[in-house]
């Protein structure tokens, strides 16, 4: 889990909405960082920082919507709070499916964008520390010999040591000590544990085979 | 010459040697007793009458149908008139030929005197006159149907003179007159007396052709055609059944040509027998034929005249106009009935020079007067508008164009036409008041398209108004508060307020409905004023928009709001054109700059795009036409607007394609001195 600050992303090309934001997110001690376009944004590079993205629909060039499917794509998913001058329902709609946390029409509360911006992070911290966990989780399965992964899913589907050693051709001790050591680092406390730590890495592999959040 | 010898003597003579010469002179000779009745006649009596000498010698004569029913009486009377006055005398009878024809004759008498004087016997003369008395009866009746033609007779009544001409020339012929139809290609039924009209029902819409009875024929060749007989002759068969069932055997037909050669109907004669025409009925036909060329010709002409008369005053009584002439030396005033229109008299009166003159309005009589005298001393022509004041006070706006000139007397006269344009001037009033209605209505829907971007930049301000409040706020609530934090807020608050007032402004002169007034304005201040109006539309579609304003830019006259109407369309119509191009091609860039020539400073305005492109061949002639659009959803109502604003500015608008992509659309204006 990452000890860094969250920071609240403002895109917006009017500056004094972006402005006007970034004052009132820092009255209530936020920490924000303002950028006029889309492409501004992206050239800064700020995927690992932990926030939200505060984001207007209409900008020149790259418009909202692309910047929030281009994130997707890309697998830099970023809790989104939308905001326009102009909204319409199927362009709110779009933004929603494709996980946006709220649509907020100029002019808002305050108190809806800060609650928006809230469970923007909220969201981010849940996912961050999730993301962190399996990463963990991934860091101490690729620790593992290539034995002692084989061992684990011999344990993972239920077979007896007795049943994996002769899997193995090796002695029953052999698998025993090998065990250990899986349940050792993979930090697991008990087999169902372990059984838990086997589903969640094949689910994570499933969904993104190759490349992951660090 | 008075032969005087012994009547015994004569009588002898007349036996032998004498005889033979009487035998042998032209006409018929005759020798009556002192008595009256006759005693010798001539060898051509027995040929012309066909009758044996018993059948009229003496008194039997009297008994036959020698001479017409309706001249015998009149014979034997005047007959008994020259015996009583024992002198020579003359009158004119029908004698009936063998054939049963009765010809004209003229008959001389002459008494044979003996020694003392007194008349034993009397010699006669009769000689046929019949053609030279059917020549002047056709002269008489030509004479009679020119005098009807030039008397202006209906057409009808002359042709039906004509055919009576002819058929009473022509003895048992019958004669109809077909006259071309005004679509030239058939012949409309005219005249006819004798010839039925369930025939000549028929033949009405003859149509022309090589093979088109006689009359058709006749016009196709432009000659005379003759059908010998109905029944057998090719030509006959179009009318053939018709024909014969009227008891109709021969036809014969000549065209009637009008003095420049045109066609102008056909002459027809019938027959009950087959036969061709003899050179008589042929030379009748040909003058019957001129008669009424020269009497339909004639009613032509009137026509055309009469029409053309009727077509000037129709075209007058529409136009509201009224020709005059005015003699200015002798004070000699024609009009047409129009002015009497104009200048509220009754049609038909005859207002004087000075009653007319009454009604123009007092504060234009000055003026006019100027107009007419410039015009008289400098033989120009005139062109005023002036006001008339009618009975009732209504005023009306006269349109006077004219000249002055010398007439055919010598004299200086003025001749001039007046236009009522109290209407047509209304009209364009309204015209313009509509074109005014229509500007400010194509400007609020522009604006209605634009609503959603216009409340977008309303929005912005706000947003961040409530966003700097709340701020503003927060650092309030603090412990302890932050008052630069605060004061920070606030002032931002300031601006966003005042930036929202600002957008407002612009949309509320853009609505306004104000006259245009003209008055210094700079170009550039125009464009920034339009730009932020239309650019958040133009970043809806990822169009950038550069502006590239000349530092130095002279000042024009117009009326800003137009103006910025006109910027408005050209930036809304580069957007148009360029929003589905790809990314580097979504652009519109702004110019102004000053062009100096000779003539002055010139202010430019340029919108350049990217775009779409014009359609040279198709789009540039159209281009400001009003209605005329290549887009889905435009009414085609701005450029033409935009370029009425220009042209009521003095300016100009134009368009033309950029050398790589897109069109650029600019404006240009005198610089104001």
């Amino acid at each position: 889990m990452s000890s860094r600050a969250p920071v609240v992303f403002i895109v917006d090309d009017d500056e004094s909405v972006r402005d006007g934001i970034g004052r009132l997110l820092g009255s209530i001690g936020l920490t924000v960082e303002a950028f006029p376009t889309a492409e501004a944004f992206l050239d800064a590079r700020r995927d690992d920082t932990p926030g939200c993205l505060v984001l207007d629909v209409r900008l020149p060039e790259l418009g909202g919507l692309e910047l929030q499917q281009r994130l997707l794509e890309a697998e830099v998913p970023r809790s989104i709070v939308f905001i326009t001058g102009h909204g319409d329902i199927p362009m709110s709609v779009r933004a929603m499916k494709a996980g946006a946390i709220e649509f907020l029409t100029k002019p808002f509360r305050a108190e809806e964008l800060i609650r928006a911006i809230r469970e923007a992070l909220a969201q981010d911290l849940v996912a961050r520390e999730e993301a962190e966990r399996l990463a963990g989780l991934r860091r101490r399965y690729e620790s593992l010999s290539a034995r002692e992964r084989e061992v684990m899913a011999g344990v993972v589907a239920g077979r007896l040591n007795k049943q994996i050693a002769a899997d193995f051709g090796t002695r029953e001790t052999t698998v025993k000590e090998q065990r250990a050591q899986v349940m050792q680092k993979m930090q697991a406390s008990s087999v169902a544990e372990l059984v838990r730590f086997a589903a969640q890495l094949s689910e994570d592999t499933r969904r993104s085979p190759s490349s992951r959040r660090g | 010459m008075r032969p005087v010898v012994p009547a015994k003597e004569a009588r002898l003579q007349a036996g032998g040697e004498l005889r033979g010469i009487l035998d042998e002179l032209p006409g018929l000779v005759w020798g009556a007793r002192q008595d009256g009745s006759l005693e010798l006649l001539s060898r051509r009596w027995g040929e012309y009458t066909g009758k044996a000498d018993a059948a009229l010698l003496g008194w039997a004569w009297t008994e036959t149908d020698l001479f017409h029913l309706d001249d015998r009486a009149r014979v034997i009377e005047t007959w008994a008139a020259f015996r009583a006055s024992g002198k020579e005398g003359r009158m004119e009878a029908r004698l009936r030929r063998a054939d049963g024809v009765y010809r004209w004759f003229q008959i001389q008498a002459g008494p044979v005197l003996d020694d003392h004087g007194d008349v034993v016997a009397w010699w006669g003369l009769n000689t046929d006159i019949d053609d030279q008395k059917q020549a002047q009866a056709q002269a008489r009746g030509e004479q009679h149907l020119l005098e009807m033609v030039t008397r202006g007779e209906p057409t009808s009544a002359i042709l039906e003179g004509v055919v009576h001409l002819v058929e009473r020339g022509s003895g048992g012929l019958r004669a109809s007159i077909l006259l071309l139809d005004e679509n030239g290609r058939t012949l409309r039924h005219a005249a006819a007396l004798t010839l039925p009209r369930s025939y000549t029902e028929v033949i009405d819409g003859a149509p022309i052709g090589p093979e088109a009875f006689s009359c058709g024929t006749a016009v196709w060749r432009r000659e005379l055609v003759v059908i010998a007989d109905i029944e057998t002759d090719p030509l006959g068969a179009l009318f053939r059944a018709n024909a014969l069932a009227h008891g109709l055997r021969a036809c014969w037909s000549l065209p009637m040509l009008s003095s420049d050669g045109r066609v102008l109907g056909a002459f027809g004669i019938y027959a009950t027998e087959p036969r061709t025409p003899s050179k008589p009925d042929l030379e009748l036909l040909e003058r019957c034929c001129r008669v009424t060329s020269i009497a339909i010709e004639r009613s032509q002409s009137e026509d055309a005249l009469r029409r053309s008369e009727a077509y000037r005053a129709e075209a007058e009584r529409l136009s509201r106009t009224g020709t005059f002439s005015v003699d200015l030396r002798r004070r000699e005033f024609a009009m047409s009935d129009g002015i009497c229109e104009i200048v509220g008299f009754p049609s038909k009166s005859r207002p004087t020079l000075e009653q007319i003159l009454s009604r123009i309005h007092d504060d234009d009589r000055e003026r006019i007067a100027d107009v007419v005298r410039q015009a008289l001393r400098e033989g120009a022509n005139f062109d005023y508008e002036h006001r008339l004041v009618m009975e009732d006070g209504t005023v009306k706006l006269v349109r006077v164009v004219g000249r002055s000139r010398v007439n055919a007397a010598g004299q200086p006269e003025i001749v001039g036409a007046a236009t009522d344009i109290t209407a047509s001037r209304q009209a364009a009033d309204e015209l313009q008041r509509a074109q005014a209605a229509l500007t400010h209505v194509s400007r609020v829907t522009t604006l209605g398209e634009l609503a959603a971007s216009i409340a977008h930049e309303v929005n912005q301000p706000l947003a961040a108004i409530i966003a700097d409040a709340n701020a503003a706020m927060n650092w309030l609530a603090a412990d302890p508060p932050n008052l630069a934090r605060v004061r920070e807020s606030l002032t931002a608050i300031i601006g966003d307020g005042e930036r929202a007032g600002q957008v407002l402004l612009r949309i509320r002169s853009l609505l306004s409905r104000s006259p245009p007034r003209h008055r210094p304005c700079c170009l550039n201040d125009v464009v920034r004023k339009v730009v932020p109006l239309v650019a958040p539309e133009l970043a809806r579609h990822g169009l950038v928009v550069k502006q590239v304003l000349s530092p130095d830019l002279p000042q024009v006259s117009g009326d800003p709001v137009q103006l910025q109407q006109v910027v408005l369309n050209l930036m809304l119509n580069a957007a148009e054109a360029s929003k589905d191009m790809p990314l580097e091609r979504r652009r519109v860039v702004i110019r102004t700059f000053v062009e100096r020539r000779a003539s002055g400073a010139f202010v430019h305005v340029a919108v350049e795009d990217a775009g779409a492109g014009l359609d040279p061949a198709i789009d540039m002639a159209r281009l400001f036409d009003a209605f005329y659009t290549t887009k889905e959803n435009g009414l085609g109502m701005g450029l033409s607007i935009s370029r009425s604003i220009l042209e009521r500015h003095g300016g100009k608008l134009w368009a033309r394609p950029n050398e790589t992509f897109g069109t650029t659309f600019a404006f240009a204006l005198g610089a104001a001195s």
